[in-house]
């Protein structure tokens, strides 16, 4: 059963199409890896299937738990158990990563506290992040880069979303922290959720159960990560490195 | 009404500026106590001497903080309003003595009705003494209320003088803030005003530093959201006169729906060895954090809620 499914989407940015026919599913509780070099649509899409603000279907539809989303809100989608780990998450003056990590929680934690700060605490070690030193601070400028990846993917899991969507998750950690991020991703899946993975690595795509390839806008390859990792390096390469598009 | 009933209808009231309400009024720390334009309970101790008293709606104190006398825990001044139609006039004046120190926290809790809390006060900050004051409003729900202080304040050399007004619970009403201070030779200052403006709230901060003395510094900020159809001026003025001085205006306001933010910043120098800078940052929410805490579940109400009590550092 898919929990989303994307229908022949186009998107048009400016007058650039950016999307051109995107066919996607993603199975309920599965890892579904979207891989593709810099430039190639990902976090278009990504932001296309959350909703966000000038991220708009021109054509074809989205369908999330078997309804078209295409006109729903941000928050519409993320009380659907949709939500979005932005590449790059915003940081907040004044907000503490406890405040933080309570924002998307489900009304079982928000009711019992204690549950909620077990949640809380459980998320941050899962990220390599030690709970005394990080839940009284700032969601802000004073956190480096690693960091606030880190606590984003904290709020995912305390989140327990039914699908995320996880735009290079691993961007800005270092190398060590790789395995940890598979770790995320298991917990996650063990924890029932379906994870959509944008990633220009093909490292991380292996991860997967399944990978997409997005190249100029348009899906060319599903299937086995390490099958659709290995066509990428090949091809995808080449075609970059040359300027020139190859047909595949 | 007896003194006891006074005392729980302030506590009542204080209840929305402070989460120690019993502590302050029962503790043993110094304090004084108003209720309307009555002066329900002084307290004053070794090294501070705190007078206090009244005139029709007139209230007149004084706090001396005696030389070399250097306190933890605070004084606190209550103010509280449970009764509509009232108008209070206040007359104070604060000495720290040379090498002194104490923090005032003022706590203005106006929970309904037609209010005006008019203040007149005069401060004095000793030679290497250190005075902070923050000062904590509530302002009920009707957005009738005037609040309108009007400050001169004078510091010496090597004092330090540290003021944190934050009005972001209940409506404002009119707030206007009128503060004249004078540093001498090392003196430092850190002035912030924390406001949230909704409904036709009217803010107006007018704010004066003369750096006189060698080497002194000031620091003006102004944090705060208006949104509605309120609107917020803010004249922050710095002039450098005195040798190498150096001071800083940073305002940062987030507007939402039909309201107006007008900074003016006001940077005077008539001295080569002085510098004085601002900055100003006004406009919406960011988009980016809007969305990521809507990604969340928030909707944008309250995203932008929890956006703006972050900056104003409520969290």
């Amino acid at each position: 059963m898919n929990i989303l499914e994307v229908r022949n989407l186009k998107v048009i940015r400016g007058n650039k199409e950016i999307l051109k026919g995107i066919n996607l599913d993603v199975k309920e509780n599965e890892i579904h890896a979207i891989v593709g070099p810099n430039g190639s649509g990902k976090s278009t899409l990504a932001y296309t299937i959350m909703g966000a603000s000038g991220y708009y279907p021109s054509s074809g539809e989205i369908i999330y738990k078997g309804e078209i989303i295409n006109n729903w809100k941000i928050y519409e989608r993320a009380r659907k158990g949709l939500t979005l780990a932005w590449q790059e998450p915003a940081r907040f003056e004044g907000i503490r990563v406890r405040t933080y990590l309570k924002i998307g929680m489900k009304e079982e934690y928000k009711k019992d506290l204690d549950l909620a700060y077990k949640k809380m605490i459980e998320a941050l070690r899962l990220v390599n992040l030690e709970p005394n030193k990080y839940l009284n601070r700032y969601v802000d400028e004073t956190l480096s880069g690693g960091e606030r990846k880190r606590i984003e993917l904290a709020s995912i899991i305390c989140m327990e979303p039914d699908l995320a969507i996880l735009d290079e998750p691993d961007s800005g950690i270092d190398i060590v922290s790789f395995d940890e991020i598979k770790r995320v991703f298991n917990y996650l899946k063990e924890n029932g959720s379906s994870l959509l993975i944008i990633t220009h690595r093909e490292e991380l795509a292996n991860h997967a159960d399944r990978a997409s390839l997005l190249c100029f806008g348009e899906i060319i390859k599903t299937g086995d990560p390490k099958k659709v990792g290995k066509f990428y390096i090949e091809r995808c390469g080449k075609c970059y490195k040359s300027g020139e598009f190859y047909e595949c | 009404m007896s003194v006891k009933e006074e005392i729980l209808g302030i506590i009542e009231a204080l209840k929305y500026t402070t989460n120690q309400p019993d502590k302050i009024i029962h503790g043993k720390g110094p304090r004084m106590i108003i209720r309307e334009c009555k002066i329900v309970d002084v307290k004053d101790c070794e090294g501070i001497i705190l007078e206090g008293r009244t005139e029709g709606n007139k209230i007149y104190g004084k706090i001396i903080v005696k030389e070399g006398y250097k306190f933890k825990d605070p004084i606190h001044m209550c103010f509280g309003i449970t009764q509509e139609n009232v108008e209070q006039e206040i007359y104070i004046d604060i000495i720290l003595e040379d090498n002194s120190e104490i923090t005032l926290m003022s706590h203005c809790s106006f929970i309904k009705g037609k209010v005006k809390h008019i203040m007149f006060g005069n401060i004095k900050v000793g030679k290497n003494a250190k005075f902070t004051y923050k000062e904590v409003h509530y302002h009920g729900k009707d957005g009738e209320i005037l609040v309108k202080p009007d400050v001169n304040i004078e510091i010496e050399e090597n004092g330090i003088y540290i003021s944190e007004f934050t009005l972001t619970k209940g409506r404002i009403g009119k707030l206007e803030i009128n503060q004249n201070i004078i540093a001498k030779d090392n003196s430092v200052i850190d002035v912030i005003v924390k406001t949230y403006a909704t409904g036709d709230d009217i803010v107006y901060i007018n704010e004066n530093v003369k750096l006189v003395g060698k080497r002194a510094k000031a620091m003006l900020r102004s944090k705060g959201a208006a949104r509605d159809k309120s609107k917020i001026t803010l004249k922050l003025r710095i002039e450098g006169i005195g040798d190498e001085t150096r001071g800083h205006i940073d305002c940062t306001e987030i507007i939402k729906g039909e309201a107006y933010v007008e900074s003016i910043p006001i940077v005077v120098v008539n001295n080569e060895t002085a510098r004085i800078t601002h900055e100003a940052a006004i406009g919406s929410v960011d988009k980016k954090q809007l969305e990521t805490l809507m990604a969340k579940g928030l909707d944008e109400e309250e995203a932008t809620e929890l956006i703006v009590k972050g900056m104003l550092g409520e969290d």
